[in-house]
């Protein structure tokens, strides 16, 4: 969201009171190309560590990081008075915010469609993956301008946090790790613990 | 294996490449003109104006699997480009808000069209050891594609700061003659742009790399026995009538 409304949106916070609006917008684009260059970096790191660290800890952790982030930048706009104190608190939550994000799923999202579906199925619930993904991207993009009129890029932001905090109460119920493992072993993960040897396996794998 | 990596395969990486990098550039270069669009949108139109594109990769992406299938890929990805110019040029010269809107969703249309082709053929032909990167470089290169939608915008608003919204002329000097016109206030300059020449050219170059023949080197062991059809060699266009085809739908 931020990388697609950034310069409009971030534009007037940090330009100066009389600026133009074309400065307001190079403003507002320099700060949205420092987030999405963070984003590219921190993409690129979430690839190298997912299978350092497996998937758990990262989306666990990236998770976290955006809880935490949302906030500062929420407090940043909402409790520190104008000034480079200011921009400074709202840039760090962001770009951190970001770099949560695409570190813990943001590429690495796409890596776990691939590994958790059958093969029989893996092309086709890939893609029905994508198109979730794309839908609900679409919806929160769209409704972006309404929430925010109502209830501020402040309260956008914790309503994000929010939404991470139950993203990691799901994947530490659900998802078991995957690091490691060969496709058909993780497909045996998900199936109904009936067995009790595959049961007892796949607790250990959920670690 | 240390097989040096099949020629089919830099071209599968080029897919990957662009794939990617057109579907991010694509969906945040509305990012930066949004405070020169003239139209006053506000709430949920002006969601749209932001979003569209990725509703019509959504879409692009449900109808590629079945027209690459019966048509061929390679006729689809020059159709995407096709589309996608036609996006682009509108969206620089639109005469009012809903055909913004609409040249936006076009345009989401032709990448997410190219987005799933491009996963469906790394993941179908690209030799095992490779397909994981392959996959991995298209999402990365979406990142850089957004990256890039504003380090374009950056460079344009240095180059051209003075006239607002964002000039016509530039890389192009088919767009030469435009400016002047623009400037007159009538119609509403845009992003899209000097990026629509480049990107039109970028998006054609899959579809003119396209081999003859969708074979590849060797059949992946992974691939799922119910998608024969994109192993099939292409041909012109199927006899068959209506329907899918003999070995079934071969959905996406």
């Amino acid at each position: 969201m931020p990388l697609y409304y950034g310069p409009h949106l971030l534009g007037p916070i940090f330009a100066g009171a009389h600026a133009t609006l074309v400065q307001t917008t190079v403003a507002g684009v320099e700060v949205t190309a420092i987030m999405t260059s963070v984003n590219v970096a921190s993409t690129y790191l979430g690839f190298r560590w997912i299978d350092k660290f497996g998937r758990r800890k990262l989306a666990i952790g990236g998770y976290l990081g955006m809880i935490v982030f949302a906030l500062v930048a929420a407090l940043g706009l909402v409790a520190v008075p104008a000034g480079n104190w200011r921009l400074a608190v709202i840039m760090i939550g962001l770009d951190f915010f970001i770099a949560s994000f695409a570190i813990g799923v943001g590429g690495t999202g796409w890596t776990l469609r691939g590994e958790v579906f059958p093969t029989a199925v893996r092309g086709q619930a890939a893609a029905f993956c994508a198109m979730i993904d794309w839908l609900a991207n679409f919806a929160l993009i769209e409704v972006f301008p309404i929430t925010q009129h109502a209830i501020s890029l402040s309260g956008v932001l914790v309503i994000f946090a929010g939404l991470a905090a139950l993203a990691i109460a799901f994947v530490w119920k659900f998802l078991p790790e995957t690091k490691g493992l060969a496709l058909e072993d993780i497909v045996k993960l998900f199936e109904p613990r009936s067995a009790t040897a595959k049961g007892s396996s796949g607790d250990q794998l959920a670690a | 294996m240390n097989d040096p990596p099949p020629p089919f395969y830099w071209k599968l990486g080029l897919l990957a490449t662009l794939g990617g990098f057109l579907f991010g550039y694509d969906t945040s270069n509305i990012g930066s003109a949004l405070n020169f669009v003239p139209y006053g949108l506000h709430g949920l139109a002006l969601g749209y104006l932001v979003s569209g594109a990725s509703l019509g990769a959504a879409a692009g992406a449900i109808l590629a699997g079945p027209i690459a299938d019966r048509y061929g890929p390679k006729w689809l990805l020059i159709t995407d480009a096709a589309i996608y110019a036609l996006g682009s040029i509108l969206s620089s010269v639109t005469p009012d808000a809903a055909v913004l809107l609409v040249a936006r969703t076009l345009i989401g249309l032709a990448i997410g069209a190219d987005s799933a082709i491009a996963t469906a053929y790394i993941a179908e032909f690209a030799p095992k050891n490779r397909r994981g990167s392959l996959a991995l470089l298209q999402q990365w290169m979406i990142t850089v594609g957004i990256l890039i939608a504003y380090i374009i915008a950056l460079i344009i608003f240095a180059l051209w700061p003075a006239s607002a919204p964002p000039p016509a002329g530039g890389w192009c000097s088919a767009w030469a003659p435009f400016p002047p016109y623009l400037d007159s206030g009538y119609a509403p300059r845009y992003r899209n742009h000097p990026a629509g020449c480049s990107s039109t050219v970028a998006t054609s170059m899959p579809a003119l790399l396209w081999p003859r023949s969708a074979r590849a080197t060797s059949p992946s062991s992974r691939s799922a026995p119910r998608r024969p059809t994109l192993t099939r060699p292409r041909r012109p266009r199927r006899a068959a009538v209506g329907g899918p085809g003999p070995q079934g739908s071969g959905v996406r």
